[in-house]
């Protein structure tokens, strides 16, 4: 009758991914905090290769010239699109935060609906500005080849 | 041996008549130790499934009137309730309905700003007052916030108290309760025990009750000596949704819902003709049970029988702001919108007139132990309960209760000793009766039986040889239940034990209905005997008292207090 | 409609041991909630199976679960609703676990505890009416209807990886008592929210509105809380609307009146 087999809670962040089938705003949360995060770990490591510059002009040309690759230029991608996400969603995040665009408070209807609804035009502009960002920095990227 | 713990008083039930004697004695008393002791979490008690309203007499500026709602509540017990009891009633439950209003419930408003209220069955005024259909939520939520404010109340949530302590000459002692986090036994000690545990709807399959709600503190009153009174009193709420039982408010009625037969035809016209859907709730089953047996009700194969709750002409609006919690319940549970079709329904098991013996004060016989709320019987409800009486019972009760047990503990000196037999005898019935070895009986089976015989034996109509069947049936079953296996042994959240524990209280109290039913020999309210049609005021105007009697049942009988009006004819 | 079989897959827990998935197939039928359906595992299968549950008609807040990785309500939950033939059930994620279904919830009791859950006003005692307009009303009834069922805080992210962050139902109930009309205890609760696991930690993920068996949108409570806090900061915040004054109501003529006391006092 009974099958066994033995199984882990995920614990702590791993929960951000595991802790259920997430809704599109979930995930954005998700997305948003982890941004956050590589946006603050970028922030750092951009600061202490800055520093790098206190060693004289020689070091600095040479660690120029080794960031100087399309890896790192894809990197650079990446910290662009994290900004850009982060950014918007961030503009979008304060919107609804001062409690615009939610709906204001009312008799909840079966079956329920309720803020997420609401706000999901502003979430879908937010996405559409974020894309094209994204997008154009890309475009930028390939074509121009910086 | 069973750790003990102290306190200055003990409230066993956390619904509406425990919580609120609970927040009367913190506010009385200050550092008032009290221990809240519940087998579900504070806030879950059965309470909160009150829907349609609470009765109250508010607007006497609009022709409501303390004297109109004490004779609808006389007349809608068929004379059975004590009328001084009732007088106390509707003085005090205004009061409540405002205290609460205080407290922060959310009250439905008109446009002034008046409290709204809304018609209920039996009543002539539109007196039940309403939090849309979740009043006893609502009731429940605010009395649970309320309390937060006070320091001292010990919270035993998830605690079973399986036995109440008595000494020889009847004094409370203490309770014997099982904490089911742990398993482990505890003993609590108090001065003084306010039993607030409800009815015993589980009594009965096709109920509108809570599966929680299985009578404990009556059966363990009746264990300790205290008298069990009106228990044949049984009310049939008119429209219980099929299948489930899950209860569609007189609220619909109230707000001008019709009840329909299969032609299409509202059959109440026949049965009461002035009140028709609001015509009190053992005439609208009776009436509902007729149509049924007389072939009028709409047949599906493998369901109960039924008829018509219609609600399509109220409008969307209305049910969205009135009956919300209704018709999500529809919609969810059996995928119909109320808006735009009618629901099945029909009368399912929905109260216990009957209950603990108190006197006008909530004090039992017992010295130091009082019972509100459905547990009690302070004879309220006589033979038939109006909608909206009980929870309004429950607040006046609950506070009643709570100021005179805050008197009692600045009266009431020492804790009386406790005999160390009592509390091993009781952990041995469990520990090794229950828990220990042997046993072949299944809990659930007897239990399966037990609410057939009652759905059975003793339903909206009754006759005696029928019952006759149901209590043999209960008394095999009671001796079936001494040789009951509990599967599973483990001490931790272990519900095998307590489904065990419950069973046994509601053989004990099936026991003593259906022998309280038998000896009533005539049909009053909601015990409707079809061999004894008719009233019985010279022989039968009088309480049934029952008390456990060695192995068997003492009924004895007491008058009604008549302090108003005399009995006269029942016509709606 | 035959009956089908739904294999019910049960992440059990008992002290002290590791968890493990145990299967069972229960046979369904149209209108069966998964209520019913641990029930029918109970009495036929395996009685030691544990989980809470009380007024099976979503009221009470007992039987939440995790139910194929979506917080819910086991009783309010169609078998045949959802689209698997097998279901998993889990106990509530975020809380620590008693013993299979069985969440301990105590934490979410405290931390709602903590926020003051009532009313703060002055006008605590006695018995004259009060009034509140409909529109007063409504501007917190919505976030009142919350049963304590725990959901949203088993999907609330920000809980997942901040134990101590008060989390939707908490944070919706400090909103609902600042925003009723006879309250007067917003400073009061200002102080219980105001330290750095609160509100500001959150950043709706809306999974608390999402899963919520009640309508009671607990996001939309905590960004209106928020607003109301950057409101105070700034010295704009405004209290709910004037308390309407009534009219006179007029007699009803329809109403009976008692019968005259039949019994003669003495
Ligand atoms: C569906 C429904 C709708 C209703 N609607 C209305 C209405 O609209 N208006 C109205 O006036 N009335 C209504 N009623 C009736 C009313 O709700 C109840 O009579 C009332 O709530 C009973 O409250 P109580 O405090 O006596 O007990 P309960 O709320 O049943 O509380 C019992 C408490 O006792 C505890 N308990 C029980 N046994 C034990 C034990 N062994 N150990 C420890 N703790 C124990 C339980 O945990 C619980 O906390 C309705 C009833 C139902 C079923
Ligand atoms: S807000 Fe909703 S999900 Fe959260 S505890 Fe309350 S009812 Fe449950
Ligand atoms: S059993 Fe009460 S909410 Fe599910």
């Amino acid at each position: 009758m009974a099958v066994s087999e033995k199984t882990m809670r995920p614990s702590g962040i791993l929960r951000w991914l595991g802790g259920g089938r997430r809704g599109l705003e979930g995930y954005l949360y998700v997305i948003h905090r982890i941004s956050g995060l590589a946006l603050l770990m970028f922030l750092m490591m951009h600061v202490f290769f800055t520093g790098v510059r206190l060693l004289g002009e020689e070091a600095w040309s040479g660690l120029m010239e080794m960031a100087n690759n399309p890896v790192l230029h894809f990197l650079e991608y990446l910290v662009y699109v994290a900004f850009a996400f982060h950014a918007v969603n961030g503009l979008r995040l304060i919107i609804i935060e001062l409690a615009f665009g939610i709906g204001p408070p009312d008799e909840p209807v079966y079956p329920y609906k309720g803020s997420i609804h609401k706000q999901r035009p502003l979430m879908l502009i937010a996405m559409v500005i974020v894309g094209i960002l994204i997008f154009a920095g890309g475009f930028d990227l390939v074509a121009m080849g910086h | 041996m069973a750790r003990e713990v102290i306190h200055d008083v003990l409230i066993l039930g956390s619904g509406l008549a425990g919580l609120r004697a609970a927040v009367e004695i913190a506010r009385r008393v200050e550092g008032a130790d009290i221990g809240l002791v519940s087998k579900v979490q504070l806030m879950r008690a059965h309470s909160v499934c009150a829907e349609g309203g609470t009765g109250a007499v508010l607007r006497e500026d609009l022709g409501d009137s303390l004297d109109l709602h004490a004779w609808d509540t006389v007349k809608g017990s068929d004379f059975l309730a004590d009328q001084d009891v009732v007088y106390r009633f509707v003085e005090q439950s205004p009061k409540e309905i405002h205290q609460l209003d205080r407290w922060g419930l959310p009250w439905s408003r008109t446009e002034d700003g008046h409290i709204l209220q809304r018609d209920f069955g039996g009543h002539s005024y539109p007196r039940a007052t309403m939090a849309a259909d979740k009043t006893g939520f609502f009731e429940m939520q605010t009395l649970y916030d309320t309390l937060q404010q006070h320091g001292g109340c010990a919270r035993y949530d998830e605690v079973f108290a399986s036995r109440i302590l008595v000494n020889d000459e009847g004094r409370f002692l203490g309770l014997s309760v099982i904490d089911m986090a742990s398993g482990e036994m505890l003993t609590l000690r108090g001065r003084a025990l306010l039993i607030a545990t409800g009815g015993a709807g589980t009594l009965y399959g096709f109920t509108t009750y809570s599966d929680t709600v299985s009578g404990d503190g009556l059966a363990m009153a009746y264990r300790a000596g205290l008298a069990l009174e009106d228990t044949e009193f049984i009310q049939f709420h008119p429209t219980g949704l099929i299948p489930s039982g899950i209860l569609m408010t007189e609220g619909c009625r109230g707000e001008g819902g019709y009840l329909r037969n299969n032609q299409g035809e509202r059959f109440m016209q026949h049965y009461a003709a002035s009140k028709m859907e609001l015509a009190p709730r053992d005439i609208i089953s009776r009436a509902m049970m007729t149509e049924i047996l007389e072939g009028r009700g709409f047949h599906q194969d493998g369901e109960l029988d039924h008829l018509q709750l219609d609600m399509t002409h109220l409008g969307a609006e209305r049910i969205h702001q009135r009956l919300p919690l209704i018709r999500e319940v529809a919609m969810k549970f059996i995928g119909m919108d109320p808006v735009d079709t009618p629901v099945p329904v029909r009368p399912v098991a929905h109260y216990s007139m009957g209950g603990i013996e108190t006197d006008i004060d909530g004090a039992c016989t017992a010295p130091g132990i009082w019972a509100a709320g459905e547990a009690a019987c302070v004879s309220l409800h006589g033979a038939n309960r109006l909608g909206t009486n009980s929870t309004a019972e429950c607040l006046v009760w609950g506070a009643i209760c709570g100021e005179k047990i805050a008197g009692f503990l600045g009266e009431e000196p020492g804790l009386p000793d406790l005999p160390a037999d009592l509390v091993a005898a009781e952990e041995s019935r469990i520990f090794e009766g229950l828990l220990g070895p042997g046993g072949s009986a299944s809990p659930f089976e007897i239990r399966h039986q037990l609410r057939d015989a009652m759905d059975q034996h003793l339903g909206v109509y009754r006759d005696g040889a029928s019952m006759q069947q149901g209590l043999d049936k209960v008394r095999e079953l009671k001796a079936a239940f001494k040789d009951v296996q509990v599967e599973d042994k483990s001490r931790v959240y272990n519900t095998n034990l307590v489904r065990a524990l419950e069973l046994e209280n509601l053989l004990d109290l099936a026991e003593v209905a259906v022998a309280s039913a038998l000896a009533r020999e005539e049909s009053r309210g909601a015990h409707a005997r079809t061999d004894f049609p008719d009233r019985d005021d010279d022989n039968w105007l009088k309480h049934t008292l029952v008390r456990q009697a060695g192995d068997g049942l003492d009924i004895r009988y007491k008058p009604v207090a008549i302090t108003h009006w005399e009995p006269v004819e029942r016509k709606y | 409609m035959t009956d089908q079989t739904v294999t019910f897959r049960v992440r059990r827990h008992q002290p002290g041991q590791e968890d493990a998935w145990q299967e069972y197939p229960v046979a369904v039928h149209p209108g069966m909630t998964v209520l019913d359906g641990l029930q029918q595992i109970k009495e036929q299968q395996d009685s030691s199976l544990a989980w809470r549950h009380s007024c099976r008609m979503g009221i009470c807040g007992s039987c939440g679960m995790v139910i194929n990785g979506q917080p819910g309500l086991a009783c309010n939950t169609q078998v045949l609703d959802i689209s698997d033939r097998r279901i998993s059930l889990e106990p509530l994620s975020n809380f620590p676990v008693a013993r299979d279904l069985v969440p301990d919830l105590e934490p979410m009791f405290d931390k709602h505890r903590s926020i003051k859950p009532f009313l703060i006003a002055g006008q605590q005692d006695g018995d004259e009416p009060l009034r509140q307009s409909p529109r007063q009303l409504t501007d917190y009834l919505q976030f009142s209807y919350c049963i304590k069922c725990g959901a949203c805080m088993a999907a609330c992210p920000t809980l997942a990886s901040d134990a101590d962050f008060l989390g939707p139902m908490p944070l919706t109930a400090a909103h609902r008592y600042n925003r009723d009309s006879r309250d007067d205890g917003f400073d009061q609760r200002k102080q219980s929210l105001g330290d750095h696991h609160s509100i500001s930690h959150c950043h709706y993920a809306a999974e608390c509105s999402k899963v919520c068996p009640k309508g009671v949108d607990p996001a939309k409570a905590i960004q209106y809380l928020k607003r109301d806090l950057v409101l105070d900061l700034v010295g704009l915040r405004r209290r709910p609307g004037p308390v309407p004054q009534g009219s006179p109501g007029t007699p009803r003529d329809d109403i009976p009146k008692a019968p005259e006391f039949t019994v003669k006092k003495p």
